[in-house]
Formats: C-alpha cells, sequence, structure tokens
C-alpha cells in the first residue's frame, strides 16, 4: 500500500476518474455559466457576443437591487433568528433538560425533515384567508379582531415567510449548536460555578465564548442557506405580491426559465455567487479578528 | 522477470489504468441510448408515432383525442398510433425550447406562447408547421372556424396553433341575484359600476377575481381599452404611437383601482386562487365574475354550481359611453398553443390532422360540452341553451380583443400580472402599475 500511495502516478491515475467525473458535473458547468455572462440568446436562438453588456444591464436592473436587497434582508433576520433560536434550544437541552432532552431534540427537529414545499403549504393555509379564514386569522377574530390577508403586503409576507423558515430549521441549529455545546468540558462549568458564575453570566463568559467555533460554522450555514432561499419563497408567495418578496434566485430562475435570457441569468448567478462568497469571508474574517483579540488580551 | 519487462509493465499499468478511467468518464457522459428524445421520428426525419405532448393541467384535449382515436380516427391511429406525454404548465417554457434545440420535438406539443409568436425564438427556428398553408392542401381548413381562425392569426401574427379550444370572454352573473335587487345586465361601464354599487349596498360581493391568476384583473384593463379605444388600443402601445402612462390609458387602471377601493371584490383578493373564485361564484356568494367561455364545464357540474345552472348568465363587457369599441368584440383566445413540428409532417400526420379537423369539435361538444375552434360537421343533439348562446355569441362576434399580456413578452406579463391583485387592494397605485407595465414594455 505505501509502494502504491508513494507512487505519484499510482495517486494520480486513483484519482483521476473522480477529479474528472468532478470537474465534468461540477467545474465545467460553472465555467460554463461564467462564459455564458458574456453573450445574450438561449438554447433555441443560439448565443451572440455582447460583451459587458449584461452586466452594464444588472448595474442598472432596478429588479435586482431590489431582490438583492429583499435577500440581504432575509438573509440577515433569517440568519439570526434561526441561529439564536437554535441556541437558546440547544442550551435548554444541555442545562436544563439534560438527558431528558431526547424527546424534545426529535421533536423540534421533525420539521428539517419535511419537503420545504409541504412546509409552505402548511404556512400559506395556517395564515390563509380563503376559502375559509385560517386557523391564525381565525384567533384573530375569536379575539375580537378581522381577518388580514397576510400576502398582501410585502411586510406581512415577510414575517410569514421568516417565521416559517425559523420554525422549518431551528431543529437543525439546535442540533448543530448541542453537538458543539456537550464538547465542553463539564469540569470548566463546575469551575465557573463554583466561582459564583451562574445562569446569563455562566452562558455570557463561559459557554459563548467555548462554543464560539461552532457557532460560526452555523451562522456561515445559516446565511448561505438563507441567500440561496428559493423553493420555500415561491410555494407561499411566489415572490409577491407583485415582486415584493422575490429573492435573487427566483429573479435568476425567471430570467433564465420563464423569459429563456441564459446570458444575463448567468450574470444574476455570478452576481449571487459573489455575494455569498463575500458575506461567507466577512463572517470568517471578523470572526479570526475576534480570536486575535482574545490572543492579545490573554498575553 | 527481467528488469527490462518489470519496466514496461510498470509503464503499461498506469496506461491501461487511464484509458479505462477515460472511458469510465465517456460512458458516464454519454447519452443513453434507446430512442427518448427522438420525438416519434423514423431516420428520414418523418413521425412513426403521433406523439402529443400536452399539459398535465388540462386533460379535455388529450381526452377526446384517445377518443378520437378509437372511432373517428381509429384507421390514422393504427397508421400512427397516438401516444400522449404530459408535462406540468410551468416546464413548457423550458422543456420544449430544450426539445426544440435537439430536435427531439413531438409530433405535436403545447408552445410556449410568447415564444410561438411571428419574432419568437420558437416561431423564428423553423419548428412550427405553418398549419394554414398545411390544412388547405388537405383540404380541411374550411374545418377551421373562420372567427378562430382570425383569432389565432391577430394574437400569433400566423397560424401556429390548432384551435383545440375556442373562448370567449365576459362577465358571468348570477341571475337570481340580479332579480332580487331589481337589476338588469348592464351594457355600459357606467350601468356596471351602478349594479356593483347596489349590490355592495344590499351586503352582496358584487365581483370575485384572483390575484394568484393576474389574468383574472388585468382582463379588466384590456377590454376597458379596447371599448374606449377601440381593439387595437394595445397594438398602438406596442407600436409607440401609444403609452400605459397616457392620461386616457390609465384612466383603465383607475376605474379598475376604484372598483377595488370600493370593496366591489371582497377581502383578500391577492392571494385569493381560481379555485376560490369559481367556488364563490357558483356557491353563490358573489354576483359576477370575470371568466372565458370554458367554465360552461362548471356551469353544467352540479357539485360545483350549486345555484342552478337556471341561475347563471352572461353578459359581454359593457361598453365605455362615447368610446370606439364595440360590446359585440368579445376578448377570445384558443386555449393554449398546441402546435405542430414541421421536421416530423409527413402523410400519415396530415392524414391524423384532417380527421382532427373534421371530427373534433363534434365530439368535444358531444362529450364535453365544450366548443372548440373546429367546425361542428355532425349535428349534435341536446346543446343546453347557455352553450348555444354563447356559440352563437362567437358567431356574430367582429372583432378579437386581444388581452393585456397578448402584444408583450413574458417579462411584461410578470410585471402586469403578479401585481394586479395589488391594483385592486390598494398596494400599488394606478400610476405606479401602468407606469410599470410601460417601463415593461419599454425593456422588451
Amino acid at each position: 500500500m505505501r509502494d502504491v500511495l508513494g507512487d505519484r502516478k499510482a495517486i494520480v491515475i486513483l484519482l483521476a476518474p473522480a477529479l474528472a467525473f468532478y470537474t465534468l458535473i461540477k467545474l465545467v458547468p460553472i465555467l460554463w455559466s461564467l462564459g455564458l455572462t458574456f453573450f445574450d440568446g438561449n438554447v433555441l436562438r443560439g448565443y451572440e457576443p455582447v460583451g459587458f453588456d449584461n452586466f452594464t444591464r444588472l448595474v442598472n436592473d432596478a429588479v435586482f437591487w431590489e431582490a438583492t436587497a429583499f435577500t440581504l434582508k432575509y438573509a440577515l433576520v433569517a440568519t439570526v433568528l434561526q441561529v439564536a433560536a437554535g441556541y437558546l434550544l440547544a442550551i435548554l437541552y444541555v442545562f436544563v433538560l439534560r438527558k431528558g432532552s431526547a424527546l424534545l431534540r426529535t421533536v423540534v427537529f421533525f420539521p428539517v425533515i419535511l419537503p420545504t414545499v409541504a412546509v409552505g403549504v402548511l404556512f400559506k393555509r395556517l395564515f390563509g384567508i380563503h376559502p375559509t379564514p385560517g386557523p391564525v386569522n381565525s384567533l384573530i377574530e375569536s379575539f375580537g379582531g378581522q381577518s388580514l390577508d397576510w400576502f398582501a403586503s410585502g411586510d406581512t409576507s415577510f414575517l410569514v415567510l421568516i417565521l416559517m423558515d425559523v420554525w422549518r430549521s431551528m431543529g437543525f441549529f439546535a442540533v448543530l449548536l448541542y453537538a458543539g455545546l456537550v464538547d465542553i468540558p463539564e469540569e470548566v462549568i463546575e469551575s465557573a460555578r463554583m466561582d459564583g458564575a451562574k445562569g446569563a453570566r455562566l452562558i455570557r463568559h463561559i459557554v459563548l465564548p467555548l462554543s464560539l467555533p461552532v457557532l460560526l460554522s452555523a451562522v456561515v450555514f445559516a446565511v448561505n442557506s438563507t441567500l440561496k432561499v428559493f423553493d420555500s419563497i415561491l410555494a407561499v408567495t411566489n415572490g409577491g405580491p407583485g415582486t415584493e418578496t422575490q429573492p435573487l434566485t427566483l429573479y435568476m430562475y425567471r430570467t433564465v426559465f420563464t423569459y429563456n435570457e441564459y446570458g444575463y441569468g448567468s450574470t444574476l448567478a455570478l452576481a449571487l455567487t459573489i455575494i455569498a462568497f463575500a458575506v461567507t469571508i466577512v463572517i470568517f474574517r471578523s470572526a479570526r479578528k475576534d480570536v486575535t483579540a482574545d490572543k492579545a488580551a490573554s498575553r | 522477470m527481467s528488469a527490462r519487462i518489470r519496466r514496461r509493465r510498470t509503464r503499461l499499468v498506469p496506461a491501461l489504468a487511464g484509458l479505462a478511467a477515460l472511458s469510465m468518464v465517456a460512458v458516464a457522459c454519454a447519452p443513453a441510448g434507446g430512442n427518448a428524445g427522438d420525438g416519434g421520428g423514423d431516420a428520414d426525419g418523418g413521425a412513426t408515432e403521433f406523439t402529443f405532448l400536452t399539459t398535465v393541467e388540462n386533460p379535455q384535449i388529450r381526452d377526446e383525442l384517445t377518443r378520437l382515436s378509437e372511432n373517428q380516427c381509429s384507421a390514422e391511429n393504427e397508421a400512427l398510433p397516438l401516444v400522449v406525454d404530459t408535462i406540468p404548465q410551468a416546464d413548457v417554457n423550458q422543456r420544449v425550447s430544450v426539445l426544440a434545440s435537439q430536435d427531439a420535438l413531438p409530433v405535436m406539443f403545447v408552445s410556449p406562447t410568447s415564444e410561438s409568436k411571428v419574432g419568437g425564438d420558437m416561431y423564428e427556428s423553423g419548428a412550427l408547421l405553418d398549419l394554414e398553408e398545411t390544412l388547405t392542401d388537405l383540404g380541411a381548413w374550411e374545418d377551421v372556424l373562420p372567427a378562430a381562425a382570425s383569432t389565432v392569426n391577430t394574437i400569433y401574427g400566423d397560424m401556429v396553433s390548432l384551435p383545440f379550444q375556442y373562448n370567449i370572454e365576459g362577465f358571468w352573473y348570477n341571475k337570481a341575484i340580479f332579480a332580487e335587487n331589481g337589476l338588469e345586465v348592464p351594457t355600459t361601464w357606467d350601468d356596471f359600476t351602478e349594479a356593483a354599487a347596489t349590490l355592495q349596498e344590499a351586503g352582496v360581493q358584487p365581483l370575485t377575481a384572483s390575484g394568484g391568476q393576474g389574468w383574472t384583473i388585468t382582463r379588466y384593463i384590456s377590454t376597458y381599452l379596447a371599448r374606449a379605444h377601440g381593439v387595437d388600443a394595445l397594438a398602438q402601445v406596442s407600436d409607440g404611437a401609444a403609452s400605459f402612462t397616457d392620461p386616457d390609458y390609465l384612466v383603465a387602471a383607475q376605474e379598475l383601482a376604484g372598483l377595488g377601493e370600493a370593496g366591489y371584490f371582497g377581502q383578500g383578493i391577492v392571494s385569493r386562487d381560481m379555485d376560490t373564485v369559481t367556488a364563490e361564484f357558483f356557491g353563490g356568494s358573489a354576483a359576477m365574475m370575470y371568466n372565458g367561455s370554458w367554465v360552461l364545464s362548471n356551469v353544467y357540474d352540479e357539485e360545483d354550481n350549486t345555484v342552478g345552472v337556471d341561475n347563471i348568465g352572461f353578459f359581454p363587457f359593457p361598453e365605455v359611453t362615447g368610446g370606439a369599441g364595440s360590446i359585440d368584440d368579445y376578448p377570445a383566445n384558443t386555449g393554449t398553443v398546441t402546435a405542430v413540428s414541421a421536421a416530423l409532417y409527413n402523410d400519415k400526420v396530415g392524414d391524423w390532422l384532417a380527421c382532427i379537423a373534421e371530427n373534433y369539435g363534434s365530439s368535444l361538444l358531444e362529450n364535453q360540452g365544450a366548443i372548440s375552434g373546429f367546425a361542428q360537421n355532425t349535428e349534435v343533439e341536446g346543446v343546453e341553451p347557455l352553450v348555444a348562446e354563447i356559440t352563437e355569441r362567437m358567431a356574430s362576434a367582429e372583432d378579437a380583443v386581444i388581452w393585456l399580456e397578448g402584444p408583450f413578452g413574458q417579462r411584461f406579463g410578470d410585471a402586469a400580472g403578479l401585481s394586479a391583485g395589488s391594483l385592486v387592494d390598494g398596494g400599488i397605485s394606478p400610476e405606479d402599475y401602468m407606469a410599470q407595465i410601460q417601463d415593461a414594455v419599454e425593456a422588451e
């Protein structure tokens, strides 16, 4: 085995099929899509080079900026709430329920395995007004209020979308962060308690700093998934009313598959990739700064 | 084993392994075998099966063609068997474009509306058969109703679609509610708004429409414009002679928004879907509904229509006083574009088309109570009165009113349709709405 792994040719031969396959199914389409940003057309009409026209159009496209603003707002709010809800649940599992948390963990995790579209339909019905008021509107009516068409305005639609996303994914983040919290040595917690740290102080000064790496992973996961949100919004609001809840992914999908503009759609895809990449780098950089600051402080 | 042989083998093994790896990749990436995607064609390009790609949501055409294949067109079916495949409506644009780019279209297929017009990618690719020329050659052009042919030509610029459906649109109303409130059928826009106000005061929801299906709302704008400025009102916008933001065009959106502001559409129009609209109207909780003649199937369905067949009536979109349009011009359409592949056409396909043209109209009316753009060559007995009335109105129509999205592309369709509910609901002002759709016209 050592002979084989020590032989460069053997390594290349062993890796070549997988590498070639990966290149074909991953890198080629990415490069292809990148190339399309300099073209206009579609599979039927053919493609003609347009230089940087798609990028000029992107900069001047009001719908693009509206979709970008919505995407960033959605990613920010959803990430904060998803991770916060997940973290609170993880603390509940580890420090309150302890070994009795298995049932709650399973129940809270359950929405994660449901198909997104099914969850979307569920929330649409939950907040619906037709053909009869859904449970939320019925509750409002039972308190003497008037039913509300939650999907008639961008703000209330946004609220429903965020609630749905948090409900659906907090179980995942709770489990992810739970794994990080149980890794904190019991002795550290105990000694902090003996020193008088309890409740919020214990969380703030001991648990939070020690779970920062896994918290960072959770934030990166959350940001990237919420920046690319698509199916849940398609199922619940279809980007409406108008285009008020249209994220970049949905705009990109419509541009390519409804308007048949493959070149401009690829430019939108590139913009989304750059945004996701930039946000991830910013998160990592800020986390690294924190670590450096901590080290400097400890010297 | 000598060192030389060992060295040679050492070189040979990586070479063979590399070759095997490349073969595996090549095999993995090669297209699947078999005749999938050949669209039912033979090596010469002609069809070997009468393949038909239609939408999942519309069973009417495939059901009737299957019936014809077992009866009037059984000889044609024996020579060229009918094979039906379905796709969701939402996938039509993408799937059909890809099939066309790969020369894998079926013989007959649902085609993307905006791309099938003259100037659209499907049309310009030459994939669509010229149906007027073909049916004339087959001696079957007489079997296409002139009004239906005119509608197809007006909308698409050429005869690219078989008129498997022929619909006119207008207001369906509840006769009992009208009688209870002492209302006559309105013939002018002023009468119409007065009738709606009377109903509202009486505690009856006057109108229903769906924000989810924006066309049920945008038709108010296009038909109002046709009544006010004539049937070429939209053509003037597409030609650049007029703009949606012109005051005399803006008024159409203002009138519509006024209906919404008065609460005539009831609560929650933005999220209301089409099932709710039909349930409200046929359940008697809304007095009027703008819709097409395809709802005749709901009218005669006892489960859907709980107010009774005799209580349902139809009237055309009212005239605008002093307008250039006529109340006898109806918004009309021939359903989803159903085109025929130019590449797969041969004599057997021609036989099928001739048989469809001759028999489809009567067969559809007899079996499904629906109206198509094909002549009814066999007399159908027991036609329901409302069906007969609609057929008569179709025959008397002088010009077709094009719907708002008709002359424009898909981007315009989204700009108009996605915000239509908000226009009625007050989420967007008439000025902003018309500016938005005018921007879409200019962007295209």
